[in-house]
């Protein structure tokens, strides 16, 4: 561990504060807490509020797993994890069930969670209303009013324009029936993780300055309509190149050269484990 | 150096901060701080390792009729001592007639509609004998959890159910007792039969 630094580099007074707000959040599903989020060595939007709140609870027994959508080997992932090793020497791990504290952008693992595992989701915008309505304080005050008119009229104009609502990562869930929230831009495949799961999930947006949170056994229903119902991406027909897997979440790939489209598994991890237990 | 606490403010803070997050992500679940607590000199080491993990001087603290502790906590954390209607965090270390608690919990932060995060967090040292059954329901519970409290913890649970804050204002409890012993009980979680 690099001693140069605190341990997992925020000062205490720091952590302090987003532990505050953590608990406030959890005591909240699905609310956002304003929090004051810290200058750290990646640029805001690249995953800090995620990180601010995964350097707030590691303890060096920790196993820490970065994804960065789905996979373990993006610069991002890697970078954020190679930050979390040097100043917090917890274990990292590329196997989701082996990990306690999961940090994410854009996917769930596939593998579902226990409930001794910390799922910390990095969000861009944590604001579901922010598409129907631009100010932070008109949007806080709708929350608190629980005047969600907007944006289901926002849905049915999608299907009335398009045939079905088209919003494809961050779809708006009803967290606990109370608070419309945005799930972080995981795809409609990852949304029905979050009702009643196992885990307790935190969201972390660093650039605005938000955290909320969604406890187990939580009931998270995606916004839909009775004669509309939800629906997630399709890949029937379809499987991974490498290991085979079908009904899993899927990336489409384009060969370069040869211009032919094939799928693999969006979640590298499993895809390796599924792999290394064939071989 | 000779340290007056053999408690670590990074690695045992952050210790006892991940049973404090697991004991209010799962309600009416126990967690043990006895460990960290013997870490410390004080007059009530329990409440004072809570303290170090939740205070500092960006927030304000009320402590119950206890001016030794308050001295401690101040001391350790910075934190601004707060009248009850103002303070975000209430510690409340000894038992308390169910009058007192009433006006504890009349007088406190609540939050608001748009901030319901500005509400109180409401930490009590419980231990006053008795093994009552509390049974709980609510998020971060599959069903319900039952779990063996004291008559005291019983009475605070009781007490703030039926305030009966309509959701999201309210107040958060966490609970401990001598041995050690903590468990939360958020806002959404209520008593069943």
């Amino acid at each position: 561990m690099n001693r140069d630094y605190n341990f997992a580099y925020l000062d205490e007074g720091a952590k302090k504060e987003i532990r505050r707000s953590i608990l406030k959040a959890v005591a909240i599903p699905g609310y956002q807490v304003p929090f004051g989020s810290r200058e750290l060595p990646i640029g805001r939007g690249w995953g800090t509020g995620g990180l601010q709140i995964t350097l707030s609870i590691l303890l060096p027994s920790d196993i820490l797993k970065v994804i960065d959508q789905g996979s373990d080997d993006s610069v991002n992932a890697v970078s954020i994890k190679r930050l979390i090793k040097e100043c917090a020497a917890v274990g990292v791990t590329t196997d989701s069930e082996a990990a306690t504290v999961i940090q994410t952008r854009h996917r769930i693992p596939e593998i579902p969670l226990r409930g001794d595992q910390i799922l910390v989701l990095q969000v861009p915008e944590p604001e579901p209303l922010r598409l129907v309505e631009g100010s932070d304080l008109v949007s806080r005050r709708m929350h608190g009013e629980k005047d969600y008119n907007l944006i289901w009229l926002r849905l049915f104009e999608d299907l009335i324009q398009f045939n079905e609502i088209t919003a494809a990562a961050g779809y708006p869930v009803m967290v606990h029936d109370r608070y419309v929230a945005s799930p972080s831009p995981i795809p409609r495949y990852d949304v029905p993780k979050l009702n009643m799961a196992q885990c307790l999930y935190l969201f972390g947006a660093g650039r605005e300055k938000k955290i909320y949170a969604i406890p187990p056994y939580t009931k998270v229903e995606a916004l839909s309509f009775d004669d509309v119902p939800f629906q997630v991406e399709s890949f029937a027909g379809h499987a991974c190149g490498k290991c085979g897997a079908r009904d899993v979440f899927l990336d489409e790939i384009y060969d370069e050269r040869t211009g032919e489209k094939y799928y693999q598994c969006s979640d590298s991890g499993y895809c390796e484990g599924r792999r290394r237990g064939a071989g | 150096m000779l340290k007056k606490h053999k408690f670590d403010f990074a690695l045992d803070t952050a210790a006892v901060f991940r049973l404090l997050l697991e004991c209010f992500a799962n309600p009416g679940r126990k967690n043990n701080l006895a460990a960290y607590g013997a870490k410390l000199e004080a007059a009530n080491p329990l409440l004072l390792a809570i303290a170090l993990v939740l205070l500092d001087n960006e927030t304000t603290c009320y402590t119950h009729n206890d001016r030794r502790l308050e001295q401690e906590i101040l001391e350790l954390t910075n934190c601004g001592r707060a009248a009850v209607e103002e303070a975000r965090y209430i510690i409340v270390p000894a038992a308390v007639s169910a009058e007192e608690k009433r006006e504890i919990l009349t007088r406190c932060p609540r939050g608001s509609f748009e901030s319901p995060h500005e509400s109180a967090t409401i930490i009590v040292y419980a231990d006053q004998g008795g093994e009552r059954r509390l049974a709980l329901r609510g998020p971060g519970i599959q069903g319900r959890r039952r779990l063996l409290v004291s008559d005291e913890a019983l009475a605070w649970v009781r007490e703030i159910g039926e305030r009966d804050f309509e959701y999201p204002l309210g107040a958060d409890l966490i609970a401990l007792s001598s041995d050690g012993e903590m468990f939360c009980v958020p806002r959404l979680v209520k008593e069943v039969a």
